[in-house]
């Protein structure tokens, strides 16, 4: 009982080093720039990497700051990983705290959102 | 069964009445922005397709020694297995049972079947917040009484809650969700034999009516990547926990006396961390127990889990409501109080 324990904490552990997760339902994995992030420099694109793949004819990302909305592109997927979304901004981002808002549908129809910070030093 | 026996079985069986109170047996639940997982302490406070092959537990229970012979520490080693299926949206029937090893004395067995009706009745998607109500029934009879199944049938109704503080102005606090549950179990009779003395009379014990109650505090890296801080990446799918379990017997109690089955006339609980990774389609889970007293047992125990949800791994067939949408229509307080 004992290894059978011990196996299992090392499976956890193993798992948590090597597995990346993905679920039906599609939620923030990682982004560009990253979630919290402070950045020198305006990006050119936002990329959104998710969970799981998505639509994009039915997902949406705006982007604000104090200046109030930025313009930007309507999301496309990554020709190589659905699971990853591109998104032009219209212009350079001056300097400060940027509010990025995302509403995505997965592969499999669950609907979800959210929304993040990031900063332009 | 002789006095003796009887006595022994029922002092090794305490530390597994305590971990029935618990039912390792749970699900996880998605509200909003938010993954509730499956819990070791408590059951999730939401609804879905699962299934647990199997929920672990390790327990150490205590030893009485104002008996003669002295009832030596029982070790115990559970397999819980949960199959939670969705009819609606917001309702969920499953079935669990649960097979015990135990140690001193030595039974093995199934502790009987158990089934559950679980609805959401309040669900608010934009604010994390889940509060479910349940009605279960361990069917008596239906497990081995050398295992310490009971022959008579316990009712449980249930009250569960999950709140997520991703709506906190705080990005500090947006990570964290709380859970509870409160059961109230109600044996269907008063009075069982429990054995014979050396006269060969029948020892009657009462079945206590007990409230089981308990609460998760988590911390989700899973949420803080996505909404607050991107974390390193074998950081992302963890969520640490502090959880605590409890079970108070409240009436039909009986009479005090040395001989008293540990837990019968007090409260009994663990208390301690856990961590849960959660994939893709699977959740593992491990969680340390330290006892709150003697009668809750007399070392750490250990209870671990592996989670497979149905809703991921088979979206368009076992994983789905039988009737209804995917999402929940249950009331909203919030939206009720905006309009």
């Amino acid at each position: 009982m004992q290894k059978l324990l011990k196996s299992f904490v090392v499976t956890v552990l193993a798992s948590s080093l090597a597995t990346t997760a993905a679920f039906a339902h599609a939620f923030l994995d990682h982004a560009t720039p990253a979630v919290g992030a402070t950045v020198s420099g305006s990006p050119s694109e936002l990329v959104l990497s998710f969970t799981q793949g998505v639509v994009t004819a039915f997902s949406s990302v705006s982007v604000s700051g104090d200046g109030g909305s930025v313009p930007a592109s309507k999301p496309v997927n990554d020709p190589s990983n659905q699971q990853i979304i591109h998104v032009r901004l219209g212009h350079a981002l001056k300097p400060g705290s940027y509010t990025v808002t995302w509403h995505v549908l997965s592969v499999d129809t669950h609907r979800t959102e959210g929304s993040y910070r990031f900063t332009v030093s | 069964m002789s006095h003796k026996t009887s006595l022994a079985c029922a002092g090794a069986f305490a530390a597994a009445a305590i971990l029935a109170g618990i039912s390792p047996a749970s699900a996880h639940t998605i509200i909003g922005n938010r993954v509730f997982p499956a819990t070791l302490t408590i059951d999730d406070p939401g609804v879905d397709d699962e299934l647990t092959v199997p929920a672990f537990a390790y327990s150490f229970g205590s030893a009485n020694n104002y008996t003669f012979p002295p009832v030596p520490a029982s070790q115990s080693y559970e397999f819980n297995f949960f199959y939670g299926k969705r009819i609606t949206s917001d309702l969920e029937l499953s079935i669990d049972s649960t097979f015990l090893h135990q140690v001193n004395p030595r039974a093995n067995g199934w502790e009987g079947i158990e089934t559950e009706v679980k609805d959401q009745v309040m669900v608010s998607a934009e604010h994390e917040f889940v509060v479910s109500l349940g009605v279960s029934q361990a069917w008596g009879g239906t497990g081995n009484p050398n295992a310490g199944a009971p022959q008579y049938t316990t009712i449980t109704p249930k009250i569960f809650l999950g709140k997520g503080f991703g709506d906190a102005p705080w990005d500090w606090l947006r990570p964290v969700a709380v859970t509870g549950e409160i059961d109230y179990d109600v044996p269907t009779v008063p009075n069982i034999v429990t054995g014979v003395d050396s006269f060969n009379n029948p020892i009657i014990s009462q079945t206590p009516t007990t409230v089981d109650f308990g609460f998760t505090i988590q911390y989700s890296l899973l949420y803080m990547n996505g909404y607050v801080q991107q974390v390193p990446e074998f950081l992302r799918n963890l969520v640490p926990t502090f959880e605590a379990v409890f079970t108070s017997p409240v009436s039909n109690i009986g009479p005090s006396g040395i001989n008293s089955v540990p837990g019968t006339h007090e409260t009994t609980g663990v208390f301690g961390p856990g961590l849960y990774y959660i994939a893709h389609d699977y959740e593992l889970g491990i969680y340390g127990a330290f006892p709150i007293n003697q009668a809750s047992g007399k070392h750490p125990g250990v209870y671990a889990i592996v989670d497979f949800f149905l809703d991921d791994l088979f979206p368009n067939t076992l994983g789905k409501p039988i009737f209804g949408p995917q999402e929940s229509t249950a009331f909203d307080p919030w939206h009720a109080f905006k309009q």
